[in-house]
């Protein structure tokens, strides 16, 4: 329950910032990608730094078990092929329900989009790949 | 619409990362929660039979229950195991990794995105602009449609194979120097930039 | 002695760390042939791993009173 309350808080205040980030706008992804706009270039750089100060304090004072992620035979080509696709789409995974949210209802197509091709890897793994992905439980 | 500031922005999504964590227990990373959905309804029958929902105390028993008759333990070495058990009932320092979270909750935090995002476009009385979207790939509703799907697999596809996405690999992942998201983040950053390049040049 | 490369996030593994007869789980999978366990085996077909998938292909179930 606690779990679940949770959940929706983080994903309110979560697509709330996303999208006054603008990274539900494709303009802003397609700038950030063209070095038009350094804004979200930006924001996302110390983003990462204030997170690896958070994260060092965590791991100081919880000790956490996270699972490790390596490099494996599908880190650069699924980053290649999701790059390709979010400069399309303009979407991350997250992005599409916030365009949804946002009433760009084009946005359906992306989503649909995502959970087929996340369907569609694991038989194409099991047949063609088989390679190691470093963890059983993904966080 | 206007957006905010860059530094409001990385508080805002350091912020949500951080509160993930600590409120939830798990590691941000938005793309694997799309695993888990699709993973949950390709194994619908089957997620039934799976008791994710056990205590720690609940898995022990069964736990000891399955070793004895896994590598058949005599009666001593059995009794050797529940005193063992017992000098262990003490919480464990290291907290012990959660349990997956189930259906439901995977779907409520993907309604709540959207519902946050319609709140924020509400308030702000605007909405993300699509200017250069359209002006790029015109105003056939066929075309867009079949642009976004396919954009849309590559995406679904690419960061299941990478093992995550912006959030994952590109927040949590960089933040604590984990190889494999280093090399992903590059990736996709990489390729989004050559891609959006290519498509300014063909606009 | 080779390691299973999946024991840092492995749902059961601090269990089987629970106390030496337990560790039976361990010397016969973890820290030898993990190839042979059951978790491994369906993640590297994509599978979904149960959180109480044995090593032996059995699912943990709640002992009944």
């Amino acid at each position: 329950m606690k779990d679940s309350i949770g959940t929706l808080a983080l994903g309110l205040l979560f697509g709330f910032c996303l999208h006054r980030i603008g990274f539900g706008s494709w303009d802003e992804v397609h700038k950030m990608f063209t070095f038009a706009s350094l804004r979200l270039t930006l924001g996302f750089g110390l983003a990462v730094v204030i997170l690896a100060i958070g994260f060092s304090i965590i791991a100081k004072l919880q000790h956490p078990k996270w699972a490790p992620r390596p490099i494996h035979k599908g880190t650069l080509a699924g980053g290649l092929l999701f790059g390709v696709g979010w400069a399309v789409c303009g979407a991350c995974p997250s992005i599409a329900l916030v365009q949804l949210g946002d009433g760009q209802w084009l946005a359906l197509w992306t989503l649909l989009g995502i959970v087929a091709g996340n369907a569609l890897y694991a038989p194409i793994h099991a047949r063609f790949f088989q390679f190691d992905s470093g963890t059983c439980s993904p966080d | 619409m206007t957006y905010w500031p860059f530094w409001l922005c990385a508080l805002a999504l350091s912020g949500v990362a951080l509160l993930h964590w600590l409120l939830i227990g798990r590691m941000f990373a938005v793309s694997g929660r799309f695993t888990a959905l699709t993973d949950a309804i390709r194994n619908w029958k089957r997620s039934a039979d799976s008791h994710s929902e056990l205590s720690q105390a609940e898995m022990l028993e069964a736990l000891r229950a399955a070793t004895i008759a896994e590598f058949g333990l005599t009666e001593e070495q059995a009794a050797q195991m529940d005193a063992e058990l017992r000098a262990q009932a003490q919480p464990a320092p290291q907290r012990p990794p959660t349990s997956k979270q189930s259906l439901p909750v995977h779907v409520l935090f993907f309604v709540a995105i959207a519902l946050g995002a319609a709140l924020s476009a509400r308030m702000a009385q605007g909405h993300a602009d699509r200017t250069l979207f359209f002006a790029t790939f015109g105003h056939s509703p066929i075309l867009l449609g079949s642009i976004l799907f396919g954009g849309g697999l590559l995406v679904g596809f690419g960061t299941r194979m990478a093992g995550g996405c912006t959030s994952g690999h590109g927040l949590c992942g960089v933040s604590r120097f984990q190889p494999g998201s280093m090399l992903a983040t590059a990736a996709f950053f990489g390729a989004g930039i050559v891609t959006s390049l290519l498509l300014g040049a063909l606009r | 002695m080779p390691q299973c490369p999946h024991e840092a996030s492995c749902r059961l593994f601090p269990l089987f760390s629970m106390g030496g007869t337990l560790a039976v789980w361990k010397t016969n999978y973890c820290c030898s042939d993990f190839t042979r366990c059951a978790r491994y085996q369906r993640n590297l077909r994509e599978a979904w791993v149960p959180d109480n998938l044995l090593p032996n292909g059995m699912l943990l179930k709640k002992v009944a009173k």
